[in-house]
C-alpha cells in the first residue's frame, strides 16, 4: 500500500548528509530524561553515588508499578534532578570503563504474547511504546486497536532510517517479529517507498509506504490514514524503528543495544553527519569540536519538536534520533530575517491569529486548521476532541506553531486539552 | 519597530510572518494597482478636460493643474501622473487622517500599542473611491469603517467584515448619489462621465462602442471607474503576490470567478438587456477583480476552511452578477456582494466544521 501526502513543508535547514553507521563517538556521562515520557509519575529507585549496570532500573512508574525505567548506561548516578512540582528532570550517571556492558536478561525460548512483555517490561523497552490518544506508555495489559512501527522520517535533518535498519536488518526483522507476537491485530510498518526493509519479517506485517513532505513521517499522520481513533474507541501504539531493533538485539544477545545511529546536523555543525552514539549520551560531549563559531542552541531532537539539550537535561532523548545546532538569537534587537528560517528567531511579534491560506496546507492531514486552532486558543474541549485532537500530539501541530502569524504555541495548547481529557475518559 | 525574540521551546524555528509581515505583503500587492491608479484617473481627467473644454467649472483641483501648465490637448505621462496624483492625494490623505484619529482614540482609551492596519485600510477604502469623491463622505465612511468595523471588535484579527468594505458599503447606501453619480467618475464637474455598468443598464452593449471600451481596455484599465478598480491587469499582478505569499487563498479567487461563469452565463440564456453581458465583460468592468482580489480575500473576515472558501467565493461572484442584472441602483454591486458573503463566512465554516465532525464520526464508527 502507498498513501501520498500532500500537504506539509520541508524545512530547509542546510544540507542533510547521507546517512552512515560507522562513524562513532562516545559520551562520559548519560541521562535519562523525565520528559521523554509525559504523564509519568517516577518512583526513582536509586540516590547519587549509586553504582550502577546498564539496564538495571532506576525508576518505575508510581501507579503501574510494572512499567520499569532502567539505566541506559553503567556507571555511577551522580546526580536525581527534580523540576516544578517534584516532577522528573533526569536522572545522570557518570559513566565507568565497563559502562556498555549490560545486564543480561533472561530471552524466552519461545515468542509468545506474556513473555515478550515481560521481557519488554524489564528490560525497559517498553516504554519505547507509544499509545494514541495522549502520547504516554500503554499499560501492559492492554491490546491496541493496531500497533504501528515508525520506520519513515520526515524531520528537518532527521537520519535516513533504510541505511540504519539494512545495516541491523536481522535485529530489526526479530525484533518485527517479536512484536507480532504480544497482540493478534494488524501490525503495520509505515516506511519509505520503495525499499524492501521488512525482508524475513512475519506475513502479518503490513507494508505502508508513506510519501510527501513532512508530517508524511509522523505517527499521528500514519494513525489518521490507517487506524483513525477516537473517543472510547480503544487505542494506538506505535514504536521507533530503533527501539525495532533494540528489541531484536535484546533477543538476539540477552543484551541491551546501548547504542543509537543520530544524525549531528543543523546550520550550526560545522561538519554535519551521522554518528553512532552511546544511549542517552550528553550531548555536550556529543557536539564538541563540531560547532562553528557564534552562540548556538544544541537541541536533542529535530528544530521542529525536540527540545532545548541544556541544564539537567543536556542530554540525547532516547526517542530522538537527531541533534540539530541552530544559530541562537541573542539580542532582543535584531531585525527578523524575512524569509530566514535558520535561527532561533520567533519571526516578529506575537498577535492575532490570523487564517492565512498558508495554514490549511501546514496542518495535519484530516485536520481543519483555523477550527481546531481557535478551539485550542480558547481551551473549548469538546470542539478540539470532535475535530480531532485525540488524535494529535505537540509533535503533529508544530508545523502550524512554526507558520502561524499569531506566534501561539499549539503543541503547549494541545497538551493542555488533552489532559483535560484524560481526566474526563478516566 | 519590530524584534525578534527568541523562541522558548520546540519548534525552536519560527516562520518569519506575523501580522506585520501580512500587512506589508498586502500593501507592495497593492503597489501596481496604486501606479495604475494614478495614471488612469489623471488620464481619464485630461481626456475630459479636453473633450469639455470650456463648459467646466474650474476648482481647486483644475487650477493645480492648471498651474504646472500641463497640456491637456496632448496628454503626457508627466501630465497624467500630475493629474492623477492631484486627485488621490487627498482623499488618501483624508482617508489616512480620519482613519489614523479612530485608531489612536481607541488605543489611547484602551491603553494598547496603536495598530498600523488602518494604513492599509485606509489605502483600499481611498481605491474604491471614485476620483470626485466628496471628502466629507471619504472621512465619514472611514470613521465608521474604523469605529464600528474594526475598534469596537478588538482590531486587527478580531474584525468580521474587511473595514474598507464596510466603510464604502456605508457611504454608497447613505449617499447613494455619492458614489454612481456620473460627473465623479473623471473628477470634473459638469463632464457628463458615467459608469459603464448603468450605462449598459440603460443601452445594452451599444453603450461599450459609444464610450469606446474595448475588452482589452477594460482590462489594462483605460476605463472611466472607481479609482483603483479599472485596471485589470494590475490587479492580477497584485493577486499573484498575494497568492504566491499564501496569504490570499486562490480558492477563495477562483471560486468567486467560477461563480460569476455560471451565474452570467444562466442570465445569458434568459436574454435581454443585461442578461446578455457575457462573463467577461463581467470580469473585467466595474470593480469585481478588485474586490475579488484585496477585499474578499481579506484572512480574518473570509472563510478559513478551504472547502468554505469555495463556497464562499461562489457566492459572491454570483451574488455580483445577481446584483447587476436585477438592480439598476446598484450597477457595480460587488460591494454589497462582498458584504453579504463576509457575513455569510462563519455560517459556512460552521456547517464545514459541521461536516468534517460528522465525517469523522463515521470513520471511527
Amino acid at each position: 500500500m502507498r498513501i501520498k501526502v500532500r500537504a506539509g513543508l520541508d524545512l530547509q535547514l542546510g544540507d542533510r548528509p547521507a546517512t552512515k553507521v560507522e562513524e562513532r563517538k562516545g559520551s562520559s556521562r548519560a541521562g535519562l530524561l523525565g520528559r521523554d515520557f509525559s504523564g509519568v509519575k517516577f518512583d526513582v529507585k536509586v540516590e547519587p553515588g549509586m553504582r550502577i549496570q546498564a539496564g538495571e532500573a532506576v525508576a518505575c512508574d508510581r501507579h503501574r508499578p510494572g512499567i520499569m525505567f532502567v539505566a541506559p548506561m553503567g556507571g555511577v548516578i551522580s546526580a536525581v534532578n527534580q523540576g516544578k512540582r517534584r516532577s522528573l528532570l533526569s536522572v545522570i550517571i557518570d559513566v565507568e570503563q565497563a559502562g556498555d556492558e549490560s545486564k543480561r536478561f533472561d530471552v524466552p525460548d519461545r515468542l509468545h504474547r506474556d513473555a515478550v512483555r515481560q521481557l519488554m517490561l524489564n528490560s525497559g523497552l517498553w516504554t519505547a511504546i507509544r499509545k494514541r490518544p495522549f502520547g504516554d506508555i500503554p499499560d501492559s495489559d492492554r491490546d491496541p486497536r493496531a500497533l504501528l512501527v515508525t520506520a519513515v522520517d520526515t524531520d528537518p535533518l532527521a537520519p535516513d532510517p533504510i541505511p540504519i535498519i539494512r545495516a541491523y536488518a536481522h535485529q530489526f526483522a526479530l525484533g518485527l517479529e517479536a512484536l507480532s507476537a504480544i497482540y493478534d491485530g494488524p501490525l503495520y510498518l509505515c516506511q519509505p517507498p520503495a525499499a524492501d526493509i521488512a525482508s524475513g519479517s512475519p506475513d502479518r506485517v503490513q507494508r505502508v509506504e508513506f510519501i510527501g513532505p513532512h508530517p508524511a513521517g509522523l505517527p499521528g499522520t500514519h494513525i489518521h490514514f490507517l487506524c483513525p481513533i477516537g473517543f472510547d474507541r480503544g487505542e494506538v501504539w506505535h514504536i521507533g524503528y530503533q527501539d525495532v531493533i533494540a528489541l531484536g538485539h535484546l533477543l538476539n544477545t540477552g543484551k541491551l543495544w546501548l547504542q543509537r545511529v543520530v544524525m549531528l546536523a543543523g546550520p550550526a555543525v560545522a561538519k554535519p553527519r551521522a554518528l553512532t552514539v552511546p544511549l542517552a549520551a550528553a550531548t555536550g560531549d556529543l557536539v564538541r569540536g563540531e560547532l562553528a563559531p557564534g552562540a548556538v542552541r544544541v537541541i536533542s531532537g529535530s528544530a521542529l519538536s525536540g527540545h532545548t539539550a541544556e541544564g539537567a537535561e543536556a542530554f540525547l532523548s532516547q526517542r530522538h534520533r537527531q541533534i540539530t545546532v541552530l544559530p541562537e538569537v541573542d539580542s532582543i534587537l535584531t531585525e527578523p530575517q524575512s524569509g530566514g528560517v535558520c535561527d532561533t528567531g520567533l519571526g516578529g511579534n506575537p498577535g492575532p491569529l490570523i487564517p492565512v491560506a498558508q495554514l490549511q496546507r501546514l496542518s495535519p492531514p484530516g485536520i481543519l486548521a483555523v477550527p481546531l486552532m481557535r478551539a485550542l486558543l480558547v481551551n473549548d474541549i469538546d470542539l478540539a476532541r470532535d475535530l480531532g485532537a485525540l488524535e494529535l500530539v505537540e509533535e503533529d501541530l508544530a508545523l502550524l506553531t512554526y507558520g502561524c502569524p499569531s506566534k501561539s504555541d499549539y503543541g503547549r495548547l494541545l497538551r493542555t486539552v488533552l489532559e483535560q481529557l484524560r481526566k474526563e475518559m478516566a | 519597530m519590530s524584534s525578534s525574540r527568541p523562541t522558548r521551546g520546540a519548534p525552536h524555528v519560527r516562520a518569519a510572518t506575523s501580522l506585520s509581515h501580512i500587512q506589508k505583503t498586502q500593501v507592495f500587492a497593492l503597489v501596481p494597482v496604486v501606479v495604475a491608479a494614478v495614471l488612469n484617473t489623471g488620464y481619464q481627467y485630461l481626456l475630459a478636460l479636453d473633450s469639455a473644454g470650456d463648459k467646466i467649472y474650474w476648482d481647486w483641483s483644475d487650477r493645480t493643474i492648471y498651474f504646472f501648465g500641463l497640456d491637456y490637448q496632448n496628454p503626457s505621462f508627466f501630465a497624467a501622473l500630475i493629474a492623477g496624483l492631484v486627485h488621490i492625494i487627498p482623499i488618501l490623505a483624508v482617508a489616512i487622517l480620519s482613519a489614523g484619529l479612530c485608531e489612536r482614540a481607541f488605543s489611547t482609551k484602551r491603553n494598547l500599542p496603536m495598530q498600523k492596519s488602518f494604513l492599509l485600510s485606509a489605502l483600499v477604502f481611498s481605491l474604491l473611491m471614485p476620483p470626485a469623491a466628496s471628502l466629507l463622505h471619504v472621512a465619514l465612511g472611514m470613521i465608521f469603517a474604523m469605529v464600528f468595523g474594526k475598534c469596537v471588535f478588538g482590531g486587527d484579527g478580531k474584525t468580521f467584515l474587511n473595514p474598507a468594505l464596510l466603510g464604502v458599503a456605508v457611504v454608497q447606501i447613505s449617499f447613494p448619489t455619492a458614489l454612481s453619480g456620473h460627473p465623479l467618475w473623471t473628477g470634473i464637474e459638469g463632464y457628463n462621465g458615467s459608469n459603464i455598468l448603468s450605462a449598459y443598464h440603460r443601452e445594452g452593449s451599444a453603450a461599450l462602442d459609444w464610450w469606446g471600451i474595448s475588452w482589452w481596455s477594460a482590462f489594462i484599465g483605460t476605463t472611466q471607474g472607481m479609482m483603483g478598480t479599472t485596471s485589470v491587469l494590475a490587479t492580477m499582478l497584485g493577486a499573484v503576490v498575494l497568492v504566491w505569499r499564501q496569504i490570499a487563498s486562490w480558492r477563495l479567487i477562483i471560486g468567486q470567478v467560477l461563480g460569476l461563469i455560471l451565474i452570467a452565463s444562466v442570465c445569458n440564456t434568459l436574454g435581454g438587456g443585461i442578461l446578455d453581458m457575457s462573463w467577461y465583460w463581467h470580469l473585467v468592468l466595474g470593480s469585481f477583480a478588485f474586490g475579488a482580489v484585496f477585499v474578499a480575500t481579506d484572512p480574518a473576515s473570509s472563510a478559513c476552511t478551504d472547502t468554505g472558501r469555495w463556497v464562499q467565493g461562489a457566492v459572491m461572484g454570483g451574488m455580483v452578477v445577481m446584483i447587476r442584472v436585477v438592480n439598476e441602483s446598484h450597477p457595480d454591486g460587488v460591494i454589497t456582494a462582498l458584504l453579504l458573503g463576509s457575513v455569510l463566512a462563519p455560517l459556512i465554516d460552521h456547517v464545514v466544521v459541521w461536516f468534517n465532525i460528522r465525517q469523522r464520526a463515521r470513520r471511527y464508527g
